[in-house]
């Protein structure tokens, strides 16, 4: 019977390979919406880079800080902190993960800094941050909730692209005083 | 194999003594004969020349000869000989029809026609010289096409006539010795007193009573030693036959050489055809069944692409393809000797814990079984592989495979010490199953499949790889 369903499952990785749902929602998502609004009530949009194998979630979450309406916010000069994904679960359709160290931001590309950093004063971190979201290939919607808080805000995602960032580096790596208090080799 | 039962014959023989040998007597030939031969037996071929009837040499005037009327004795020997089922008897007049059926033979016998037709012109225009030297030419024509057998009558009387011309040439003993010759060609030759020149009546009379007095000497085809005409060969024998006062006598060729029988012809012609008849058969060899037929090896080369999957491992399955190039020789009937090779690379498995290509080569040969018939092909062959899948890099940690080894990646995210294994290259051997079909599409080319599996039972690495379970799909060609 197990040399049967091996069997089966060695012709089904014919077909199959690298083709099915245990790659939904990998990518690039950029929020579309907070509540009603198109930023969060903190002043910032936020940036998911997933990649999903199975039932497990990687990847980091970048944050911009919101420009308007008429401006992209999603763009490099304007980013506020990289998280790492940590705890990640995926079941189906849905996608559910925390932040890595939500309150140490890090650079979101090796070597990247912004010479002026124009970053609003984030918010007092919230702890345990989650995001639970559901959705298809297109948009996910859900909550972006505090560890201990009964509901979350209303956070909407656009699918914006298939290859998610691989790198979430402490600044200043390298430098003794450097602000990530875990990770890596730090001390 | 025919040497594999040959050997365990001996060994039953060796084992069992000679009664083993006892307990399974051969049938006679009479037994094999009654009990009926294949069609497609092989008999041996005997091809019987006509009688030459020197008994004719006693009597003054003989009658014609008929070559359909031959001797009772003669008539009796041909026909019980054609009885045994064993052999296959060319009968005196067939014998004819096939020397008369040789390539350019009309042609030739035109031409001998020709001259013996200007030889006997030129004797009677008294140019003796010139018709003893044209009527030779034609005698030795005639003699190349065994024309003497086809019609003894037209080559004794060519040699008559140049007998003639050399007698009346002056070359007496020249001449009897042609017009000896004459007669041994067709004892049945004669002139006609009171209408041929009395000289060359008296000059055949004593020839043929020289002829008489030693005894009819034997035609060359007789000898022992000599050379000899006919066709005999590895499955022939070519019997010349004359008779003489009160017996008749054979000369058997045969490939190893030649043998004489004797008959005496009693009271009863008939039985002592039936009887010489009896004696040649068993002077012949029975013959034998056919050959089977003789296998000739072939040689089947394929290549085309390939793709298999480890139904056991560390991570779900995964393809792997490339291509593959297979040797099939087929060295005996429903034996063929099978060699593989084969370089894939992998796919991912589903969940994508498998983080880097892995290189795979396969080899496998052994012995199968081979079937072919018409346009179609079959294998099955049991063989050992050895197999080497490339190193192996394995996390099931979603931050590993996202992030690889990063440094800057936390360690209680992804520690690659704890989180990722990896294997270097095995080398993997153990036994291998594989089914094959063709199909021929045109002149020597093929559309092969073939199916294989295989179970290491030995390996340099525990990478947790197994059963490899693959096919090929490709062209093939035969080789010769």
């Amino acid at each position: 019977m197990r040399l049967g369903r091996q069997l089966l499952l060695g012709i089904l990785a014919w077909a199959l390979s690298s083709c099915g749902p245990e790659r939904e929602h990998s990518g690039v998502w950029r929020m579309s919406a907070c509540g009603d609004d198109a930023t969060c009530a903190d002043g910032f949009v936020y940036e998911l880079h997933v990649g999903r194998y199975g039932d497990g979630v990687a990847g980091v979450v970048v944050r911009y800080q919101y420009q308007g309406a008429e401006l992209d916010s999603f763009q490099r000069q304007h980013e506020c902190g990289c998280f790492l994904i940590q705890s990640g679960v995926a079941s189906d359709t849905r996608l559910r993960f925390e932040l890595f160290e939500p309150d140490v931001p890090r650079l979101p590309d090796d070597g990247f800094l912004s010479p002026t950093p124009a970053c609003r004063p984030p918010p007092p971190a919230c702890a345990g941050q989650r995001f639970l979201l559901d959705g298809d290939g297109d948009t996910l919607r859900g909550e972006m909730r505090c560890g201990g808080a009964p509901r979350g805000t209303p956070v909407t995602f656009e699918k914006a692209g298939s290859r998610p960032r691989t790198t979430c580096v402490c600044p200043g790596a390298g430098d003794p005083d450097r602000q990530c208090q875990s990770g890596g080799e730090s001390p | 194999m025919r040497r594999a039962l040959a050997a365990l014959a001996a060994l039953g023989l060796l084992i069992g003594g000679p009664h083993a040998a006892d307990a399974a007597p051969r049938d006679s030939d009479v037994a094999r004969l009654t009990g009926g031969l294949p069609a497609d037996f092989r008999r041996p071929r005997v091809v019987i020349y006509p009688l030459l009837d020197q008994a004719a040499l006693a009597e003054a005037t003989p009658a014609p000869t008929d070559p359909t009327a031959p001797p009772p004795v003669w008539a009796a020997f041909v026909s019980a000989l054609q009885h045994y089922g064993n052999l296959d008897v060319v009968p005196p007049i067939a014998t004819r029809k096939q020397i008369t059926r040789a390539a350019g033979y009309d042609k030739s016998l035109a031409l001998a026609n020709e001259m013996h037709a200007l030889g006997e012109e030129e004797y009677r225009a008294v140019r003796l010289e010139s018709a003893a030297r044209r009527l030779g030419a034609a005698v030795d024509a005639y003699l190349d096409l065994q024309h003497d057998v086809v019609d003894p009558a037209a080559v004794g009387r060519a040699l008559l006539f140049r007998g003639l011309a050399l007698l009346e040439a002056g070359d007496r003993v020249q001449a009897e010795a042609v017009l000896r010759r004459a007669l041994m060609v067709d004892p049945h030759l004669r002139l006609r007193a009171g209408y041929d020149r009395p000289e060359s009546v008296a000059a055949l009379d004593r020839a043929r009573e020289a002829l008489l007095a030693a005894g009819p000497p034997a035609p060359d085809s007789f000898s022992l030693t000599g050379d000899h005409r006919g066709d005999a060969s590895r499955r022939t024998w070519v019997v010349f036959a004359r008779r003489v006062e009160g017996r008749v006598e054979l000369a058997i060729h045969g490939p190893t050489g030649v043998s004489l029988e004797v008959q005496p012809m009693g009271s009863d012609a008939a039985d002592a055809g039936e009887r010489l008849a009896s004696r040649v058969w068993a002077c012949l060899p029975f013959g034998s069944p056919p050959d089977a037929p003789r296998h000739r090896p072939k040689l089947f080369l394929d290549a085309g692409f390939e793709g298999f999957t480890w139904l056991q491992g560390p991570v779900d399955p995964f393809a792997n393809l490339g291509v593959g190039l297979n040797l099939s020789w087929v060295a005996a009937p429903y034996v063929a000797l099978d060699l593989h090779l084969g370089l894939t690379n992998s796919g991912r498995d589903r969940e994508e814990d498998l983080r880097g290509d892995v290189a795979t080569i396969r080899g496998w040969l052994g012995p199968g079984f081979h079937w072919d018939a018409d346009r179609f092909r079959a294998t099955a062959t049991v063989g050992i592989e050895i197999a080497s899948p490339g190193a192996l890099t394995i996390t099931t940690d979603a931050d590993c495979k996202l992030f690889g080894a990063d440094d800057n990646v936390p360690r209680a995210l992804c520690d690659p010490e704890v989180d990722i294994e990896r294997f270097e290259r095995a080398v993997m051997v153990g036994p291998l199953l594989a089914l094959g079909g063709a199909v021929r599409l045109v002149d020597q080319f093929y559309f092969t499949a073939r199916l294989a599996i295989s179970k290491d039972l030995y390996s340099t690495e525990d990478n947790g790889l197994g059963w490899p379970l693959g096919g090929h799909v490709g062209l093939g060609y035969r080789l010769y």
